[in-house]
């Protein structure tokens, strides 16, 4: 086993430094955050200018032709800074970019993918498909009498992402044969969604999962991503492609809060010493910091299995578990370590705190993940 | 990017080789019976070791110079796992022989001690027992007493040691004793390689809950124990190094083991859930056997690195320890919770998960209790 980045990565992982000194400066995270507020969209052409949206993409699309492994270590050094920029980036080279990769037509990839290219192309998607919590619903897709195109119906349908963005995923059971899963790309206000009004205002924290109505959405025969049936397997890696990104953003958001922590134990003393001279602040570190390596390495072998054309279903899901267990754990036993202060909007734990809550509850909940992985270890028939 | 660059969680084809060699000796001789009645008998296996030696295990890390194959600390490590799989006890006392000893020769014998001793590991007719822990010296490893006084060409070591493993059938024990009175702490303390059989030395045999096949666990006194000069290991008065300069690889072959009792653990309860249909269809059974294999791939992972580390030369004290604290509590973690998996069959005598419950419990306190590691790993991360 190797465990060294290439030069080629250490130098993603600086670009993505600078980027964020530049783009993502502290002091104006929280301020945002005060305002009930988080990075928007505006950010996502200034990334592309530096090639993060292409990092994925196949070169005959323009694309750097990077892989799994590159997508973790960038995702993991963006989440380092703000959650909620790498959620806006995997809005653009996620879910949606993956299914479109594995799936799309000819034609609607180089169109989506030239925009994607400038940071002018993202992606909501509603995707309840294999391994996902089965109570967040699945969309019902009729197709229509001779070559007229679907219609799309679902109650409460959990989509993940903005509403602004510019196309919407979303794979949906066939009406007739519920075995069969069939994905579309839509346009987000195509008449029949149902938005609800109180997610208009802005983004704030690491995502947005919002339960939208579909009544009788009427879609064109060229609305459904490749053939018939054959969706199942996509939306499968495209799943496991989702977790290893949010993944290995909750690894850089716990990594960050860790050192922070770390700083503010050498800094603040206590009874004559600093605090983290004391062992029940030191091991309590110490713990979140090998929960963290642990996570970590999940992650990047979720991503090296990936990357050698495996079916890192599984790989992705217990790294998906671990890095938002991780997280979680992290912003909360970190917390203590501040004392009163890790109460207040002057530090930075507090958002971190709240941001973790949507890892282990989003897009395969921790409990989903669990299942997921069972069923291939042939347990919980 | 080229072949040999970036981050590869494979093994090689020559450790696949050695998983599978170990995994068919394994097989062969580890049967169920042996391994229930060398626990029974708390006896070291020492039959065993022509057989580890002419499969080439023992050898694994001993350069070719010295008739071994030249392993790494990553073969070493998948060799430690498979056997750990099998049992506890055995993996260590394959450790005892291929493990910290070998390393300390290595890194810190003189030419003609590497020579004599090394191709007598190989061959599997020497393993080494390491004599350092005494009653008022454990977490606080340089709190030492036993002493050694130079009387001409000689030494002469008195003290009490305790928690010797392997002293009463170990042909060379490898003593710490403090040669520079006048020095205190870490400062002062030599290490020698002493044959067993020199006239002073007594072992009384402490009985312990698990580990049992791993031979003997002793309370050994050093009596005008007579030994030459050239039986020092590394330079006079520089023992702390040889202790301390070795550890990791010690922490690494824990881990290692640790690693494959887990999955031991977790594979023999999933085997057991599947044939029953009430427990196969329990969630929070399966929940709870993710969770482990979860820990346990982890584990697995964080082992590797540090061994990389090592085979790479990188210091790795932070890498090593948080392998050996995460591996070491997932042991306990996977032996006590797949017990519920088994219900009141998993603690009866014979069964391997009484076996692994009881084994396990060593690796939390023994080589840096999971204190001591996190206080390793806290004075890395600048606490």
């Amino acid at each position: 086993m190797r465990f060294a980045v290439t030069d080629e990565q250490e130098l993603l992982r600086r670009t993505l430094g600078a980027f964020a000194a530049r783009e993502l400066a502290p002091a104006w995270l929280r301020e945002l955050d005060a305002q009930g507020l988080a990075p928007g969209p505006a950010l996502l052409p200034k990334m592309a200018a530096l090639g993060f949206t292409a990092l994925a993409l196949p070169p005959a699309y323009g694309g750097l032709g990077g892989g799994a492994i590159d997508m973790a270590l960038m995702f993991e050094e963006l989440g380092r800074h703000s959650l909620a920029a790498s959620a806006i980036l995997a809005g653009a080279t996620g879910f949606g970019c993956e299914a479109l990769k594995r799936q799309g037509g000819e034609a609607h990839k180089r169109d989506c993918f030239e925009k994607l290219l400038r940071g002018a192309w993202s992606c909501a998607y509603a995707a309840a498909g294999p391994g996902c919590d089965p109570d967040a619903g699945v969309a019902t897709a009729h197709a229509l009498p001779g070559d007229a195109g679907y219609r799309i119906d679902a109650r409460q349908l959990a989509v993940s992402g903005a509403r602004d963005a510019p196309c919407l995923i979303v794979a949906a059971r066939s009406a007739k044969h519920e075995e069969s899963l069939w994905l579309f790309a839509i346009e987000p206000d195509a008449p029949g969604i149902a938005w609800p009004a109180q997610q208009a205002g802005g983004r704030r924290g690491a995502s947005t999962v919002q339960a939208v109505d579909f009544n009788a959405v009427r879609l064109v025969p060229g609305a459904l991503l490749g053939t018939r049936d054959a969706a199942e397997a996509a939306v499968q890696a495209a799943l496991a492609h989702a977790r290893r990104i949010e993944a290995a953003s909750c690894v850089g958001c716990a990594q960050q809060a860790i050192d922070a922590a770390v700083r503010y134990a050498g800094e603040r003393r206590q009874f004559g010493q600093p605090i983290g001279k004391f062992q029940a602040i030191s091991h309590l570190l110490v713990d979140l910091q090998v929960e963290v390596d642990a996570a970590r390495s999940l992650v990047y072998r979720a991503a090296w299995t990936a990357d050698r054309g495996g079916d890192a279903a599984t790989e992705s899901a217990l790294a998906h578990l671990a890095a938002s267990e991780a997280l979680l754990n992290t912003t909360s036993q970190a917390m203590r370590v501040y004392g009163g202060y890790g109460l207040t909007m002057e530090f930075d734990i507090q958002r971190h705190f709240r941001d973790a809550r949507w890892f282990i509850v989003g897009d395969g909940a921790a409990r989903s993940q669990r299942d997921l992985v069972a069923r291939a270890m042939g347990l919980a028939r | 990017m080229s072949a040999a660059a970036g981050l590869d969680f494979g093994l090689t084809p020559a450790q696949e080789a050695l998983r599978a060699a170990a995994s068919a000796y394994i097989g062969r001789e580890l049967t169920a019976d042996f391994l229930s009645e060398a626990d029974r008998a708390g006896r070291a296996p020492m039959e065993l070791l022509p057989g580890m030696a002419s499969a080439g295990f023992i050898g694994l890390p001993v350069p070719a110079a010295y008739g071994g194959a030249g392993g790494g600390a990553a073969d070493v490590t998948v060799l430690l796992e498979e056997f750990g799989r099998a049992s506890l006890a055995i993996a260590s006392f394959l450790n005892r022989a291929l493990g910290w000893g070998v390393e300390a020769l290595l890194r810190f014998g003189r030419e003609e001690q590497k020579e004599s001793l090394l191709p007598r590991v190989c061959a599997g007719e020497m393993m080494f027992a390491f004599s350092h822990t005494e009653s008022d010296a454990g977490s606080d490893a340089a709190a030492i007493r036993t002493r050694a006084v130079a009387h001409g060409d000689n030494f002469v070591i008195d003290g009490s040691k305790m928690f010797t493993s392997g002293a009463a059938e170990s042909p060379c024990l490898i003593v710490s004793a403090r040669t520079d009175l006048s020095a205190t702490r870490q400062r002062g303390i030599s290490v020698f390689l002493v044959d067993a059989k020199t006239p002073g030395i007594t072992c009384r045999r402490i009985e312990k809950l698990g580990m049992r096949a791993a031979g003997t666990l002793c309370e050994v006194e050093y009596r005008g124990v007579r030994v030459p000069r050239t039986a020092l290991l590394g330079e006079l008065d520089c023992g702390w190094q040889v202790i301390t300069g070795t550890l990791e690889r010690a922490r690494l072959a824990q881990a290692a083991y640790c690693v494959g009792g887990a999955q031991q653990a977790i594979d023999d309860a999933l085997v057991h859930v599947r044939e029953r249909d009430a427990l196969a269809r329990s969630q929070a059974l399966a929940h709870m056997l993710v969770g482990l294999q979860m820990r346990t791939d982890a584990a697995r992972l964080l082992t590797h690195r540090a061994a990389a580390m090592v085979d790479a030369g990188q210091p790795c004290v932070r890498e090593a320890s948080i392998a050996n604290l995460y591996a070491t509590e997932t042991l306990v973690a996977a032996t006590s919770e797949t017990l519920r998996v088994w219900g009141a069959a998993g603690l009866t005598p014979g069964h391997r998960t009484e076996r692994a419950l009881r084994d396990a419990r060593l690796f939390i306190i023994g080589d840096g209790s999971s204190q001591i590691q996190r206080n390793l790993i806290a004075r890395q991360m600048g606490l």
